[in-house]
């Protein structure tokens, strides 16, 4: 499970969540582990996207509520990694404009979930970094 | 020239703006990076205004202050830099290395699921239903294009009635230590 290029789509890695990830994961093999469970996005979605919930192969995906887009949303990695459980990747479908062959989508961000519900500041910052794929790579 | 009071009061207005310490150089860089802020549309500016504010929230907590200023330094930056997450180029030689084990425990996991299946004549489409996945997800464990979840590990030996270690060697540790460092 490495480059081949396979799948629907390029999974490609925001800094801030590079930078993240590199902090809540220290140890290469769990950094690793987190990379194989967030490549599973190549095969988003399983099922129609339109349903907002679904699977990505073994993992649980939902729209993050709260948010107007409909293109951003919650991965759900169930288990520990590095002493983190409820782990969340946000990520947003870049949808067809850019494809390089693949449409690319995108991760926003890479942290352990401590409340049910996310935070307005949560929000805030899924809502920027979204706006900075958007601005820098598809020149919005 | 000046009383001392007067110098104090000067030194005091050099070093810090309304309580906080802002000197010269902090003073040049918020110059800088206003000029930044300035130059970006409507949409930008409340953006990096809500992350500002975030920053300086005392009711924010930790992470949600680390998040805000991760994403302000993107947001601050004009060039484009993602990593593409599917590609093996850009690994570490220690990176290519986990990678390479972890290749290794995947296709060890496929070979054993698929001799298991086929011992207890199970198709891909009912351990699939048993497990609560769909069968792309079985047939993508198969083919070593889907590492298994912990959880995924448990249940597939719950459905085929065995041991999680039949399917994966050396799970049982690996979960356990991932308890220990948790706790």
């Amino acid at each position: 499970m490495g480059s081949r290029l396979t799948g629907r789509y390029r999974v490609r890695v925001s800094r801030p969540a590079l930078n993240e990830a590199r902090r809540l994961f220290p140890r290469v093999s769990d950094r690793m582990e987190v990379r194989r469970q967030a490549l599973k996005l190549r095969f988003w979605p399983d099922s129609a996207p339109s349903t907002g919930t679904g699977q990505v192969l073994d993992l649980d995906w939902e729209w993050v509520k709260g948010l107007p887009f409909g293109d951003v949303g919650e991965l759900r990695v169930h288990g520990t990694i590095a002493g983190n459980d409820n782990l969340r990747i946000i990520f947003h479908d870049g949808g067809g404009k850019l494809k390089d062959p693949l449409p690319n989508i995108w991760i926003l961000r890479v942290f352990q979930k401590k409340r049910d519900d996310f935070s307005s500041n949560d929000l805030a910052v899924f809502k920027q970094r979204r706006r900075d794929v958007r601005r820098i790579f598809y020149g919005e | 020239m000046m009383g001392s009071r007067v110098e104090s009061e000067l030194l005091k207005w050099t070093k810090s703006i309304d309580g906080l310490a802002v000197d010269d150089e902090t003073l040049r860089l918020f110059a800088n990076l206003l000029c930044v802020y300035l130059g970006r549309d409507e949409e930008d500016q409340e953006g990096i205004a809500s992350m500002a504010s975030i920053v300086a929230d005392p009711q924010a907590d930790a992470d949600e202050i680390q998040a805000a200023l991760d994403t302000l330094r993107e947001s601050l930056h004009s060039t484009a830099a993602a990593v593409d997450l599917g590609s093996e180029a850009d690994l570490s030689a220690e990176e290519r290395d986990v990678s390479g084990r972890m290749d290794a425990e995947e296709a060890t996991f496929a070979d054993r699921l698929r001799a298991v299946m086929g011992e207890k004549g199970i198709s891909q489409v009912q351990l699939a239903e048993a497990v609560g996945v769909g069968q792309p997800a079985i047939s993508m464990m198969l083919a070593r294009e889907c590492r298994p979840q912990r959880r995924t590990v448990e249940k597939l030996a719950r459905a085929l009635g065995v041991a999680p270690e039949e399917l994966w060697p050396g799970c049982v540790d690996q979960f356990k230590k991932a308890e220990l460092i948790r706790s």
